[in-house]
């Protein structure tokens, strides 16, 4: 009966490698694809970084955009972002009010509005069903604008290369806050404007900048999720391989052990018949 | 030499490449960036920007809207949402588009509805500005 | 908000800057040639599902699908 028990088994994890095999090639070919996208959206936000630089604390109310994966397997991609969101909820400027959150993908939603449900104001998900857009990433932020925050950051885990990315946040802030900071007023006013007047400008801006990051978080994320799925997948195959390994063994073991007893009885038997 | 960089959401057609000049189509009209040129920040309408790569080459983008920026470093970068070579703007589409939008404003407008004046509005505006730069481009 | 003077056409009518450079976009894309054309358009897609949420509850669910958008005419 042993015997039965560990072939059905080896049939079962020899099933599951199979699939993780598969899905392994699947988020591999996945992520070169994604590579090349992100690579070419990459530099669109760094003009207005050059102009306002990285401000990372904001007082007022301020908005946090996690954006996470809608689909699961994929190793830490997921808590990484959710736990720096939950670090921006308890780090703040003194007097700045809790952020409100806007999720993006379906694994943040689950965590965090279990979590926090108080703090989310809007989620997204699904989007990663079609190609990611620049349209689809300007419906979002429209959304995010309704919030009429002092500063979004956008939560995202930067593509490095196939083993490593990085947890990362983007700050856009509002024309407000930057009319609201000395530095940011200074540096901005060595720059002549050619459009409207300074302060649609900046909200015009503004809104292109958060569509902007919004779009290259979804594709940075969406490549260290496939990034870290060929890892999840390579890491669960090493696994099912060993144990089928061990269960190959002791299937050989209990198998000869039958062997050898069917062969004590013959020859007991023979000699039996011989004596 | 400018410092230049050209950037699409899906694209990069320009990555702090070495030109001469960028001729960008600000909504407040035309401008050079040389390079020296005073920082400025400036917001595009959909027209032609043109890339002076060196003497004998220049390259003609139609973009649709988007932002310029001159550093005072002497880099410059352009941000878009669309862009194209003006060579593969189709000129009959252009044409009839044209007059599409414009039939569109004037019942628009005379209908009273806003929103919908102001979409052709811009369509008159994103048609005009493709059809003068096929023409200039012939 | 200051000088509310000088506001563009298009904010008055009630869009956003990103309506605006969407739409200008679209209507570039519906003027090219093919192939371009074609690539083009699939740039046009908007697909996500979209949910308020108010006092730690979710409202209604939206699902926004411009998946077979074809130009802007």
């Amino acid at each position: 009966a042993s015997q039965l028990e560990t072939q059905q088994k080896m049939k079962s994890v020899g099933n599951i490698m199979k699939i993780t095999k598969a899905m392994k090639m699947v988020a591999a070919a996945r992520m070169k694809g994604a590579q090349r996208k992100v690579e070419a959206c990459r530099g669109m936000v760094d003009p207005s970084i050059k102009l306002f630089g990285d401000n990372p604390l904001v007082e007022g109310k301020s908005v946090t955009v996690p954006i996470t994966s809608d689909k699961g397997l994929c190793g830490g991609v997921n808590s990484q972002v959710n736990r720096v969101v939950k670090a921006l909820q308890d780090v703040r400027a003194d007097g700045a009010e809790a952020p409100r959150l806007c999720i993006v993908g379906d694994k943040g939603r689950s965590v965090l509005t279990r979590g926090m449900p108080e703090s989310v104001d809007f989620v997204a998900d699904q989007a990663t069903k079609q190609a990611v857009t620049f349209a689809t990433a300007s419906a979002i932020a429209e959304e995010i604008l309704k919030t009429d925050s002092a500063a979004s950051r956008i939560v995202f885990n930067k593509f490095k290369s196939a083993i490593a990315f990085q947890p990362t946040v983007a700050t856009v802030p509002s024309p407000e806050t930057i009319e609201s900071k000395p530095e940011l007023v200074e540096k901005f006013d060595e720059y002549e404007l050619e459009g409207p007047d300074r302060s649609e400008f900046l909200t015009d801006l503004q809104e292109f900048n958060l569509a902007s990051t919004i779009y290259w978080g979804m594709l940075e994320n969406g490549c260290s999720e496939q990034a870290s799925r060929v890892q999840a997948m390579e890491n669960s195959s090493k696994n099912a391989e060993e144990m089928l390994s061990a269960l190959t063994i002791k299937y050989n073991k209990t198998r000869q052990a039958g062997i050898t007893t069917e062969l004590i009885e013959i020859i007991s038997g023979a000699v039996a018949l011989e004596g | 030499k400018l410092t230049f960089s050209f950037y699409l959401p899906h694209e990069k057609p320009y990555s702090s490449a070495e030109v001469d000049m960028v001729l960008v189509p600000a909504i407040t009209g035309d401008f050079g960036v040389m390079p020296g040129h005073v920082p400025t920040a400036a917001q595009l309408r959909p027209g032609v920007l043109t890339v002076q790569e060196d003497e004998g080459t220049s390259k003609k983008f139609f973009v649709s809207s988007g932002f310029a920026f001159v550093h005072s470093d002497s880099t410059a970068d352009v941000c878009a949402v669309e862009a194209f070579p003006v060579e593969d703007l189709d000129a009959a589409t252009v044409e009839a588009g044209l007059a599409d939008y414009t039939a569109k404003l004037a019942s628009a407008t005379s209908g009273g509805d806003d929103y919908e004046a102001a979409a052709a509005q811009i369509g008159v505006e994103v048609y005009s500005a493709m059809n003068a730069a096929i023409t200039d481009n012939k | 908000m200051s000088s509310g003077a000088a506001s563009a056409y298009w904010r008055v009518a009630g869009m956003s800057y990103l309506k605006y450079s969407n739409l200008c976009a679209d209507m570039v894309r519906a003027a090219l040639k093919e192939p371009a054309k074609s690539a083009a358009l699939k740039r046009e897609t908007i697909f996500f599902r979209g949910t308020k949420w108010a006092e730690g509850k979710p409202g209604e669910t939206v699902l926004t699908d411009f998946t077979e958008h074809i130009g802007s005419k």
